[in-house]
């Protein structure tokens, strides 16, 4: 019988391991102790005895393994960081830390890149500027797809930081836009680019290569479910998320205009966005960041469509129902790209009234 | 500080849940006297493995109704004792209550049924 208790409580140290590593850490000898105990017990009973305390350890064991790896995902990734199992103040207002100056800088580069670029699109080719700006002029085009994709790489290697999610916006648009594209006369230092044909699946070389340096630096899948949890976690960052898009939102709006006309619009809004990132990424308390991304969004969409308007109105002779569709669609990108955040801090509300 | 009201919340209670605070309720136990404990007072009838057990000990944890200790007694098998908060004893006696209120409920209707 010696033999026999032995080998059941070898077989039971085996099924404490499906447990998380958490609960066995606290709670694993114990469970291993009153198990002994109970399995002693039962050998003085007989076997049939002994049957049935191990039968009834099975019998429960898938159910609690599958409950206690449930509740350990939902301490990790789903429960926001106040909700854990870290002692806190209930008077105390979750507030996030604020990033850092090389996350900021980092945050705006896309926005900033995209910015300059806007701007350099709407220099009219009047003034006459020399050939070399041309030169990189074309060649910048080539970072519009680079720098989010390599932003997209850092963000998986760094476990995707809030600075992460509009360069991960801007790589996947770009690649879907670019992928139904052709740039006949482009080049890059020279060398022309598919010519006439469409980009096709090569739109998305640079982000699979990305994804492939990721993967290869990380050598995890983890990054994947934080990019979800925290998108759960805090439903601003999916605003932010959509605030990347914004520039070539912009982009498409004044394509086709008098380039000096454009102009006066890529300025501020190169300046615009790039304060919104500021304000959005150093902000400590979930309200600053809201409204960071509030005015940010607002004004761009609004001085978009209003310009937009008034630009065809007085050009195209735009119809007064073509110009009401145009301040539609500005409000329902708007709803659609703030409605994450505000719900946030409804969220937020409810949970303070909550505590209380 | 936690209200009547925030025990009138937490009840009722599981079958488990009531037999491991019943088997505090006298003083702190291990957990294997636990098992046995609640296996006598249910007359048989609830018998928990041990991974129930602790399942139901690390939640009545995590809600504030047992705290655990180093056993004193059992000091060379490192045991750990489990014992009854405050807060757990009032909804153990909120859950009695209830309890006593269905059966004092139940035997006035036998009686007017029966005539007892």
């Amino acid at each position: 019988m010696k033999l026999a208790l032995r080998v059941i409580n070898a077989l039971y140290r085996g099924l404490l391991r499906f447990y998380p590593r958490r609960i066995r850490a606290d709670f694993g000898t114990e469970m291993q102790q009153v198990f002994s105990d109970a399995a002693v017990e039962a050998s003085r009973h007989g076997k049939l005895a002994m049957a049935k305390t191990i039968l009834k350890e099975l019998h429960d064991f898938p159910f609690l393994a599958l409950q206690w790896h449930w509740q350990e995902m939902r301490q990790k990734f789903v429960l926001p960081a106040h909700e854990k199992d870290i002692p806190m103040n209930a008077e105390q207002q979750p507030s996030t830390p604020a990033a850092t100056l090389v996350e900021v800088a980092v945050g705006m580069l896309p926005f900033l890149f995209f910015g300059l670029v806007l701007i350099g699109n709407e220099l009219p080719r009047e003034w006459n500027m020399p050939g070399w700006l041309d030169s990189v002029g074309r060649t910048v085009f080539f970072l519009l797809l680079l720098l989010p994709a390599i932003g997209f790489a850092a963000a998986w290697v760094r476990n995707f930081p809030r600075w992460s999610y509009p360069y991960v916006a801007m790589a996947f648009v770009m690649a879907v836009f670019q992928q139904t594209a052709a740039t006949p006369g482009l080049n890059l230092f020279g060398y022309p680019i598919f010519g006439r044909e469409l980009w096709g699946w090569r739109a998305w070389i640079p982000l699979g290569a990305a994804f492939l340096v990721a993967l290869a630096v990380s050598r995890s899948l983890k990054p994947a479910v934080r990019f979800f949890t925290n998108l759960w976690q805090d439903w601003s960052i999916p605003s932010y998320l959509m605030a990347g898009l914004l520039p070539l939102i912009v982009a498409g709006a004044f394509d086709e205009m008098d380039r000096l006309y454009s102009l006066y619009f890529m300025v501020p809004f190169a300046v615009l966005l790039v304060g919104m990132v500021n304000f959005y990424l150093r902000g400590h308390q979930a309200w600053q960041r809201v409204l960071a991304l509030t005015a940010g969004c607002l004004i761009i969409l609004a001085a978009t469509a209003l310009g937009t308007n008034s630009y065809w109105l007085a050009h195209n002779g735009m119809s007064a129902a073509g110009a009401r569709r145009t301040l539609n669609l500005a409000v329902i990108i708007a709803l659609i790209m703030l409605l994450p955040a505000w719900l946030e801090l409804l969220r937020r509300s409810v949970k303070r009234v909550r505590a209380i | 500080m936690k209200s009547h009201m925030d025990e009138l919340a937490e009840i009722p209670l599981t079958e488990t849940t009531y037999f491991i605070l019943l088997s505090l309720s006298p003083r702190p136990k291990y957990g294997y006297a636990i098992m046995k404990d609640v296996q006598v007072l249910s007359d048989k009838r609830v018998s928990l493995s041990t991974g129930t057990l602790y399942g139901a000990l690390k939640r009545l944890l995590d809600q504030g109704w047992i705290t655990r200790s180093d056993d004193p007694e059992g000091a060379a098998r490192k045991r750990k004792v489990y014992t009854l908060t405050e807060h757990g004893r009032r909804v153990l006696k909120a859950e009695i209550a209830r309890l006593q209120n269905l059966v004092s409920g139940a035997k006035l209707r036998v009686a007017e049924e029966y005539g007892g």
